[in-house]
């Protein structure tokens, strides 16, 4: 036997092996060879690419969650760059908050497609792919430059209600990534989070996203046209609830610099406490020696599941007063509610089921 | 246009058939190919002999998936043309790959293996993808059949280079013991 003899077995498996493989190569529409092997009839095939990939895309956001498995799509492909690695039942809790919705939109020779947007009522994933025209080569900015949906000095709101035209205030991320380099092609997955007690996902279930051209910020924090155009998608979202948990009362041991500190006059009450798949809010009191310079944090905030896996949080937005905190803590990766065995809350572990 | 009308195409002998697919999935083709063959102009050649074949053999094969089918063509087709070549300039992804699989047999000796060897050796291969998670099967299959680069895998999977060596060592040799264990091998 030689490797000829296990390279051609391997040649030989089943289709569906084939099949489940060729997901990054699907939507890989273009060769990344060093030479050029495009055929005179480039133009053509790159109207007909651009209306391929719109057409999956669609099917993304239009498909039942059956359909969707049948199809053999898998929705945490479309937001790995910003999920950790992906967990049991991941899947199926994606599947469960998908919205509908979405077209290519192409502005000024540049499309941007839909490939799946997720929600619950505070946090709105939405995931796109940017098709530069044919022969621009898109790549990644170098370290300390970054890609930009927005300049302040030619502001245009990213996510608006469709129904009032008014923004849903909150703060953006985007996370670039370039699945095949040396294409003309980027993906992004910008994270939203709804500003805590002023707007929601729930409220405002019909967003339309505004993209006003596509910045590079230099490590001056200087703005600079990357890729020109309009584009504007409208989606309808899932409407979730999330769980509220019974914290009220419970104290939490107060942390200041990562340390705990027993100051008798500084101590951490929790009023109340909210789970969704993406995110985890906190209501709690404080007091403090001196609230102005001091102010006291819970420490490790995290997720622990059934199966003994945990789910990191990154701090969101929140709104501070006098007396106590509001925090939205955003998890890491989604979380099937039916699967936590408890919250860890500082040294507080907060069974959920 | 959906792989059903495609092939209706073929049946009705159209040559539109031939633009669909090439529209289709003409990118992905070439990309199998220049894998293998490192060049364009056997690159480009590659993929005008799978159309050809795809034209010679549907029908009367009516085949679904029609991806797989097509892909599978290709990579037979582009593998014999790599080592036809006598001319050929070293391909170092295809070849890193076949190395790497070459670590699965050393100290064996090179014997030709039967049909029915042959045929043996495919069925325990895909038995052993069953038993790899999904992540893992993605890597195997893009570095040893779809011959990916390991920084290509690792951009896919947004994954550092050196996690995705590390873990494509692991599986060689979980797929050297499963080998071992079949008696495929020594």
């Amino acid at each position: 036997m030689t490797k000829y003899d296990i390279s051609n077995a391997i040649g030989n498996v089943s289709d569906k092996f084939i099949m489940e493989s060729m997901m990054y190569s699907s939507e890989d529409m273009a060769i990344d060879a060093k030479e050029d092997c495009h055929s005179k009839s480039t133009k053509h095939h790159s109207f007909r690419k651009i209306a391929s990939i719109a057409v999956a895309a669609c099917l993304v956001l239009a498909l039942s969650v059956t359909a969707l498995a049948a199809a053999g799509v898998n929705l945490l492909d479309y937001f790995r760059s910003v999920f950790d690695s992906s967990k049991p039942g991941q899947e199926e809790v994606l599947a469960r908050v998908l919205a509908s919705g979405g077209n290519t939109y192409i502005s000024n020779g540049t499309s941007i497609t839909p490939l799946a947007v997720i929600s619950d009522d505070v946090m709105c994933y939405i995931s796109l792919r940017v098709d530069a025209p044919e022969g621009t080569e898109l790549s990644l900015p170098e370290e300390g430059n970054t890609l930009q949906l927005g300049n302040p000095d030619e502001w245009v709101d990213l996510i608006v209600d469709q129904k009032s035209g008014k923004p849903i205030s909150g703060t953006s991320d985007c996370t670039w990534s370039d699945p095949v380099p040396g294409d003309n092609s980027l993906n992004v997955v910008i994270s939203y989070v709804a500003q805590v007690k002023v707007a929601s996902f729930s409220k405002s279930n019909d967003i339309r996203v505004c993209i006003h051209n596509i910045w590079l910020q230099n490590q001056d924090k200087e703005y600079s046209v990357f890729l020109e155009g309009d584009w504007t998608f409208d989606f309808s979202l899932q409407n979730t609830t999330p769980k509220e948990i019974d914290v009220k009362g419970l104290d939490v041991n107060a942390m200041l610099n990562g340390k705990t500190v027993e100051w008798e006059d500084m101590s951490i009450t929790l009023k109340d406490m909210i789970l969704s798949p993406f995110y985890l809010e906190v209501s709690y009191n404080y007091t403090s020696p001196d609230k102005d310079n001091v102010l006291p944090t819970p420490g490790t905030v995290q997720i622990v599941m059934k199966d003994g896996s945990i789910i990191k949080t990154n701090m969101g937005n929140g709104i501070d007063t006098a007396s106590g905190s509001r925090t939205v803590y955003i998890l890491t990766a989604p979380i099937d509610l039916s699967n936590v065995d408890y919250v860890q809350f500082g040294n507080q572990e907060i069974p959920v089921n | 246009m959906d792989d059903n009308a495609i092939i209706e195409l073929f049946y009705n002998r159209s040559e539109q058939a031939i633009e669909e697919v090439s529209a289709k999935y003409g990118p992905a083709i070439k990309r199998i190919a220049y894998k293998i063959v490192g060049n364009k102009q056997d690159t480009e050649e590659c993929e005008n002999d799978t159309y050809l074949a795809a034209w010679e053999r549907i029908p009367p094969e009516s085949p679904n998936p029609l991806a797989a089918y097509l892909f599978r063509i290709t990579r037979n087709i582009a593998t014999k043309r790599y080592y036809a070549n006598t001319a050929f300039k070293r391909n170092n992804t295809y070849e890193l790959a076949l190395d790497e699989l070459d670590e699965l047999i050393r100290g064996n000796t090179y014997d030709p293996v039967t049909e029915f060897q042959a045929k043996e050796l495919s069925k325990t291969i895909e038995t052993f993808l069953h038993t790899l998670n999904k992540e893992d099967r993605f890597m195997f299959m893009r570095r040893y059949w779809y011959f990916d680069s390991v920084t290509e895998i690792a951009s896919q999977m947004h994954w550092k280079p050196h996690r995705v060596t590390v873990r494509l060592s692991r599986i060689r040799g979980c797929l050297q013991q499963y080998l071992q264990k079949e008696g495929m091998i020594l």
